[in-house]
């Protein structure tokens, strides 16, 4: 009896642990990733690798080990985790060719790792070498991937980490390759994924703009910001109204501030400062506004 | 007699490890552990969750503002606890030398060299004579009135109020607090040392250590004051030893109420009031906490009616004029207890009145039960009262259950902040008048997001609490 | 022996018995369990589960009736509520979600929301973009995002860290002054709420005049009685003649928390216009480190006369709160203001009903029905009566009503020129519930004849509410005034739906039924909330919560939220406010102890946020990975949308090293000459964080 009550008690252990597909294993080692259980994403990751059949899948098992060392550590991230997630992207990148739409990706986050050693980097010579090299990985980039949502990704943290300091002349550099990407798009019309993070460089382009006293930069990128489409409503608000006030009290360009204290009162109403809006439009351009709005 | 288990025999005895075992490991990690962790992260910058690195001493470096200036009073202060008990020992006189004099003199000459120990604002002469007139009063005539005067120590109670009475000469000369205090000490701990009438007396080897101790708390105050470190931590700190001295007062309620239910003839009426005295322990604390605001209720509450009915409002008003209290009580206006900075502290401390703690009394009386009846027997054929059967007989024996108890009262009162966050706030009050190390504990940890700094405030605690225990357990005599 | 065996059987058929029945209850109990939590079908019907906190009877009565509604609309589906009492939610919805035993749709609110919303409910953004299918036969909304027919756009419910909207919102809440009529007519002379700061003080005045003018009389009263008392008195209490007791009278019941409303309300009137002067990058907010930079420039001090403006406001409106009021929190302010201690409270629309509730509660006062044996249909019949029996010298016997019991009291009037002189009541002609006026007792005066025969006053009264009047025009005040505040008034009582709900479209079903114009509108009429769709009406009752939709925002306040600054100012603002301190005496201890506390929030501040930049860039990492790997089309157009708003996210928190470099950089190798700057940078230099730049 009491052999037989194990035996099934066995079986269901067992059929409980069989092994589910590439799909489930993967997907559970998101999952586990994304509600920040590291340890857990990372051997759901590598029961994944283990389970994987085809290159894309082996990549993407590869990409989740990489990305628990990389970002999952958060505050933590220590040389040795970026060296191990630089060799883990060494092998993903093996198993890829040049057509392989997950090229750019992983070229994308080897560069970003790189980077991230070479500041952690005890010795200046190291540090520049390996700053080099992911200044290799970007070039290969830009140069064979123009408008791939993974360049613009790169183009995106190389300005965040050029320099700390908004007036270093590597910092300078690094926003003007976004203002190239941007300028470079139609805004109306063209694929989505080629502009997927203009608006964010446009912000980004804007904010290092006003850090750096060019109010006039700042007006044109943040509307650029608003033709891509803004990110979320209070993202939104927060651009009419900084346009507005900037172009009122910066750049005396009361026709911009007219236009965007409107659109701010008309688009935004349920805002607190949409009153205020209203009042400036009026004052500016001397003419009422209807009461009414949206949001 | 404990039976030792040598070595070689333990694998004969193993299901006795085994039988311990379960709760060894549970101790260790509920209470070890957390301990060790908080120690472990008061070197690092961590927000409770997941962001913890490591800074070094920075947080204590917050909190200190000098570490090495306490270290070397801590130093000092383990090195007098260490030497005071060995008689004629030359490294205790050396300590206490350091601790009476030395330490305190020169805290007050580097305070005045730094526009510190000098009164801010206008000083009223009357006031502060008065106060010390008053609390001179009381405190000789309880002292003279309590102490035999075949006691051999007699005199050291006596020069306590004369101390307090000095402060306040002090005080109103211009001082303030801690520079007249240190001022005091130093004096005293001179005159200690160099009076040739005290050369050789027990008594007086007792004093030096009670003296020693007295300069190296000051020493303490003036480092929290003044070190630069995290002010809010020290004067919290200020606030609980006025606590814990207040409650090492308040167990004496206790301690009556257990001896005279012990001297109950009757063992029926013995029964009866132990039983009346357990009751009220059912009520959940939180219940009482909100019993006593309503009775500190400027308005509604029967404190202040209490008051005014018995003519003490009266007797307030005027000594806040004659002392100058700054119009704690007024004519006409029921204070507000738990509303004013001058009056929150005497409220918690009078909370909780007649603090006949339920605990407590069941603790004397059991300790009180061990006492033979021919103590009793021999006190009355010698003469005794009541009141020395009590002293003499009684208080000695149950000296366990009381040293007992006060460890408990002053790790309690030193970390207890519950009650004032509730009363209060998380900012302890009017003016942070009761910011308390554990609710500055709480508040860095909760509020702010800065678990690490916290667990620093913790380490501290545990120091002061640490230090404060050994005392005890080293100078709360059990005779036996 | 047998005997024995019979016995013993017994004993085992006893136990079996028992056994039985625990077996019987542990099934019953699995059965329970099994149906509720199941497959979210019982019977047939699939059911809802709703938990929430409001333990207020309209709340549980409006969900019910709307949950009826939509039942009626959907055969097969049954509503649940679950209240669940406030203190206990928190941990009840955290077991719940971590046992995966949730109900469908949870009150957002107690709990973490940033983490369990991001772990256990759905983001309701795409289905928020799309209009509300119950709008279909509504012209104007039909076309409209279901998140656009809201109030405030449902922005209240957007949770930047996860970008998107966990939750939907039931009703909207502001905060307005509630008054009790009755005393203010007696004390004013009229029961007209006051439009203006001065029309407010005056009622205030009135008021405390009044409570002055009861206590000097019971003053006189007492001196009168402690005259007849014999020496002896004075030590025995007991042997002294009866006294009054104080009258209790405060113009505004106030405790920590009413001060809490009162202050960024009035100081925000004041001081709106200083904080967008000092806003710095142009979003129309001040944050922590742009006010720093202007403590440190010098732009704004303490003694900004904006500032003291709106804090001497707040000391007048001191003068008029209950002693003690620090001291006491809002539940006994609440209860002052509902047992007619005090004449006004401000409190939030959703303590609107239960006040009302409370105070309707209250004794409604002895209604006089005869008077000596004839009917008495006015308080002057009745008054007449007492004249007439005081000249006689004869006791009056009166017929009385209470809590629908009928009772016959006597009194003995004395000589006196009024009905209170002589008797010791006061009446007036209410009508409750409708029907014809009777004179009712509306006071009764301690130790008077009344009292001692036992008559009872009138606890209840007519509410009143109104908004906070602006000291537009008042002569010290009027000049720093910028306007009213607009009220954001978020929509609150928000649901989100549970991820792992059985029936997670039916959930959703109903919060969309339930947040169109009418359901909206009928679920907070019974609630006696404010409704959060657009268009919807609140009851009469509570338009004047109706939010100010005309105003400024924001105010002048020198400290960071839960940081040592606002420890420290709280500490002292506590005696300012109480009246111990002036506000010289405020100011100068502020510049003693605040710039300490604001080097070291400030060093927190642009800490905290480089600490928090690695958790954004691995939010990112998700969307990155999910847009690389996304398996089909709905996934990667939920990458293409979030991807950026990671970025966005995550740019945010980078650029904080950035704009401080920028903006302190200067300031800390210039060090300008101010008090406040060699403050702040003593402790800044000496406990800043050494970061590599």
């Amino acid at each position: 009896m009491a052999a037989i009550a194990s035996s099934m008690l066995l079986l269901c252990f067992v059929s409980a642990s069989a092994a589910d597909s590439f799909e489930d294993m993967a997907a559970r080692a998101w999952s586990e990733y994304s509600f920040k259980e590291i340890d857990k994403a990372q051997r759901l990751f590598s029961e994944a690798g283990k389970m994987a059949r085809t290159k894309r899948e082996k990549c993407e098992s590869l990409a989740g080990l990489a990305f628990c060392l990389q970002f999952g550590k958060r505050n933590n991230v220590s040389r040795d985790d970026y060296r191990r997630a630089v060799s883990i992207y060494d092998e993903a990148l093996s198993l890829l060719d040049k057509t392989d739409d997950l090229r750019p990706f992983f070229l994308s986050m080897k560069a970003e790792a790189l980077m991230h050693l070479s500041k952690l980097s005890p010795q200046e010579s190291e540090s520049q070498e390996l700053l080099g090299k992911a200044a290799g990985l970007w070039r290969i980039l830009d140069d064979e991937y123009g408008a791939d949502v993974f360049r613009q990704d790169s183009l995106l943290t190389r300005a965040a980490h050029a320099s700390d300091d908004f007036k270093d002349e590597n910092s300078l550099k690094a926003h003007a390759a976004l203002k190239d990407y941007v300028a470079g798009l139609d805004k109306k019309d063209g694929a989505k994924n080629d502009r997927l993070l203009a608006s964010v460089m446009c912000s980004q382009v804007a904010e290092h703009s006003f850090l750096n006293g060019d109010f006039d930069a700042t007006v044109e990128y943040l509307k650029a910001y608003c033709e891509f489409g803004p990110t979320s409503f209070p993202m939104k608000a927060d651009a009419y109204f900084r346009i507005a006030r900037i172009a009122e009290l910066k750049t005396n360009d009361r026709k911009t501030a007219v236009e965007f204290y409107r659109r701010f009162y008309s688009e935004c109403n349920a805002n607190e400062k949409s009153f205020f809006a209203k009042t400036r439009a009026e004052e500016l351009s001397g003419e009422k506004i209807g009461s009414g709005g949206g949001r | 007699m404990p039976k030792t288990i040598e070595s070689r025999k333990i694998k004969y005895y193993w299901p006795l490890y085994l039988f311990v075992l379960p709760s060894v490991f549970l101790v260790a990690l509920l209470s070890y552990y957390p301990a060790i962790n908080a120690m472990y992260h008061s070197f690092y910058r961590w927000n409770g969750e997941d962001i913890s690195y490591f800074i070094g001493a920075v947080n204590f470096n917050r909190l200190l503002g000098r570490p090495l200036l306490w270290m070397a009073v801590f130093a000092i202060f383990a090195g007098l606890i260490g030497t005071a008990r060995k008689e004629n020992s030359a490294a205790g006189r050396f300590f206490q030398i350091i601790s009476s004099i030395i330490l305190p003199g020169l805290s007050l000459v580097v305070l005045l060299f730094n526009g510190a120990g000098i009164a801010a604002g206008k000083v009223n002469m009357g006031a502060e004579l008065g106060l010390g007139l008053l609390i001179f009063l009381i405190m000789f005539s309880v002292f003279n009135f309590i102490v035999d005067s075949e006691n051999e120590r007699k005199w050291i109670y006596l020069s306590i109020p004369v101390f307090f009475l000095v402060v306040s000469v002090f005080k109103a000369l211009g001082l303030d607090s801690l520079g007249a205090w240190l001022l005091a000490c130093t004096l005293s701990g001179a005159a200690l040392w160099s009076l040739p009438s005290l050369d050789g007396r027990e008594s007086a080897r007792s004093a030096r250590v009670l003296h020693a101790f007295l300069g190296t708390g000051l020493v303490l105050w003036a480092l929290g004051a003044h070190a630069g470190g995290d002010r809010v931590l020290w004067g919290g700190f200020y606030v609980t030893a006025v606590l814990v001295a207040f409650n090492v007062v308040k167990m004496v309620p206790s301690i009556v109420t257990a001896v005279v239910i012990h001297r109950l003839k009757s063992e029926r009426w013995n029964y009866i009031y132990k039983v009346m005295f357990v009751v009220p322990m059912i009520i959940p604390g939180m219940v009482y906490l909100l019993i006593w605001k309503f009775f500190f209720n400027p308005n509604e509450g029967i404190f202040n009616r209490i008051l005014v009915r018995t003519g003490c409002m009266d007797l307030l008003v005027l000594l806040d004029r004659a002392l100058g209290w700054g119009g704690l009580f007024k004519e006409g206006v029921m204070p507000v207890w738990l509303g004013h900075e001058g009056l929150v502290l005497p409220a918690l401390i009078l909370w909780g009145f007649p603090w006949v703690g339920v605990v407590g009394v069941l603790i004397y009386l059991a300790g009180l039960q061990n006492i033979d009846q021919s103590a009793y027997e021999a006190a009355d054929l010698d003469g005794a009262n009541p009141l020395q059967k009590f002293l003499y007989i009684e208080l000695p024996l149950i000296m366990n259950q009381v040293k007992i108890n006060m460890v408990l009262m002053i790790i309690g009162t030193m970390q207890a902040y519950a009650h004032i966050m509730i009363l209060f706030g998380i900012d302890g009050g009017p003016n942070g008048k009761l910011m308390v190390p554990g609710l500055l504990m709480f508040r860095s940890a909760f509020q702010e997001g800065r678990a690490g700094y916290a667990c620093a405030v913790g380490l501290i605690m545990f120091f002061f609490i640490l230090a404060l225990t050994e005392i005890n357990n080293k100078y709360l005599k059990v005779e036996k | 022996m047998k005997r024995k065996q019979n016995i013993e059987s017994r004993i085992s058929v006893f136990n079996l018995v028992g056994l039985a029945i625990l077996a019987f209850c542990y099934i019953g109990a699995l059965y329970n369990v099994y149906r509720i939590k199941g497959s979210g079908v019982v019977g047939g019907k699939k059911i809802i589960r709703l938990a929430h906190w409001q333990l207020e009877l309209g709340i549980r009565d409006a969900i019910s009736e709307l949950a009826r509604d939509f039942e009626a609309q959907n055969p097969g589906v049954e509503i649940v509520q679950i209240p669940i009492t406030e203190r206990a939610y928190a941990q009840w919805v955290t077991t719940q979600l971590i046992g995966r035993t949730a109900p469908d749709l949870i009150e957002l609110g107690m709990f973490n929301i940033v983490d369990y919303c991001g772990r256990y409910f759905m983001p309701l953004g795409e289905v928020l973009r799309k209009p509300n299918p119950y709008n279909a036969d509504n012209p104007e909304l039909k076309n409209v995002p279901w998140m656009d027919t809201f109030s405030d756009g449902l922005s209240g419910t957007y949770i930047p860290e996860l970008l998107d909207y966990y939750g939907v919102g039931f009703s909207r809440f502001t905060i307005r002054l509630f008054y009790n009529k009755d005393l203010v007519a007696k004390a004013a002379g009229s029961d007209r709420p006051p439009r203006t700061l001065d029309e407010l003080f005056a009622v205030c005045q009135k008021v405390r005049e009044y409570s002055d003018a009861r206590n000097a009389e019971i003053r006189k009263f007492n001196e009168e009685q402690a005259g007849k008392d014999g020496a002896m008195s004075k030590y025995l209490p007991f042997l002294r003649s009866p006294r009054k007791s104080p009258f209790v009278l405060d113009p505004i019941a106030s405790s920590r928390y009413q001060v809490s409303l009162f202050r960024p309300r009035y100081s925000s009137m004041l001081t709106a216009g200083r904080v967008l002067e000092l806003d710095r990058n142009f979003d129309g907010i001040t944050s922590f480190d742009e006010l720093v930079l202007a403590l440190l420039e010098g732009d704004v001090k303490y003694q900004d006369e904006h500032n003291v403006a709106s804090l001497e406001l707040m000391k007048e409106f001191s003068k008029y709160f209950n002693p003690g009021f620090m001291s006491i929190d809002r539940m006994d302010a609440g209860f002052a203001f509902v047992q007619g201690k005090a004449a006004m409270i401000t409190s939030g629309s959703w303590d609107a009903s239960s006040f009302i509730k409370k105070i309707n509660d209250q004794p409604a006062g002895d209604a006089v029905l005869e008077v000596d044996g004839a009917a008495a249909s006015t308080s002057r019949d009745v008054a007449e009566a007492f004249a007439k029996a005081a000249e006689g010298g004869r006791k009056v016997e009166l017929l009385i009503e209470r809590d629908g019991a009928r009772h016959r009291v006597k009194i003995s009037p004395r000589k006196a020129a009024t009905l209170w002189e002589s008797a010791g009541i006061e009446l007036a002609d209410i009508s409750d519930g409708g029907g014809a006026a009777r004179p009712v007792v509306v006071d009764v005066d301690e130790l008077s004849p009344a009292h001692a025969a036992g008559v009872r006053k009138r606890m209840r009264f007519d509410v009143g509410i109104f908004d906070f009047p602006l000291p537009k025009g008042h002569p010290v005040f009027g000049k720093y005034f910028v306007g009213n505040v607009k009220e954001m008034s978020g929509t609150g009582f928000s649901f989100g739906v549970v991820k792992f709900s059985d029936n997670p479209g039916l959930a959703l079903k109903f919060l969309q039924f339930a947040t169109t114009v009418r359901n909206n509108e009928r679920l907070n009429e019974r609630a006696q909330w404010i409704p959060s769709v657009k268009g919807a009406k609140p009851i009469k009752m509570l338009e004047p919560f109706e939010p100010n939709e005309e105003g400024c925002w924001g105010w002048l306040n020198f400290v960071q939220s839960g940081g040592r600054t606002a420890m420290v100012e709280g500490q002292l603002y506590w005696p300012f406010i109480s009246g111990e301190t002036s506000t010289e005496e405020y100011l100068r201890k502020l510049d003693e102890q605040l710039p300490e506390a604001t080097a070291t929030d400030y060093d927190n501040y642009v800490t905290n946020y480089i600490e928090k930049t690695p958790d954004k860039n691995y939010l990112r990492s998700i969307w990155l990975a999910k847009f690389a790997f996304a398996r089909d089309d709905a996934a990667r157009r939920e990458a293409s949308l979030k991807l950026p708003a990671a970025w966005e996210n995550y740019l945010l928190f980078k650029n904080a090293y950035p704009k401080h470099l920028v903006n302190m950089g200067p300031l800390i190798e210039a060090r300008p000459d101010t008090a406040f700057s060699r403050d702040f940078f003593k402790t800044y230099d000496a406990f800043a964080t050494k970061r590599k730049e």
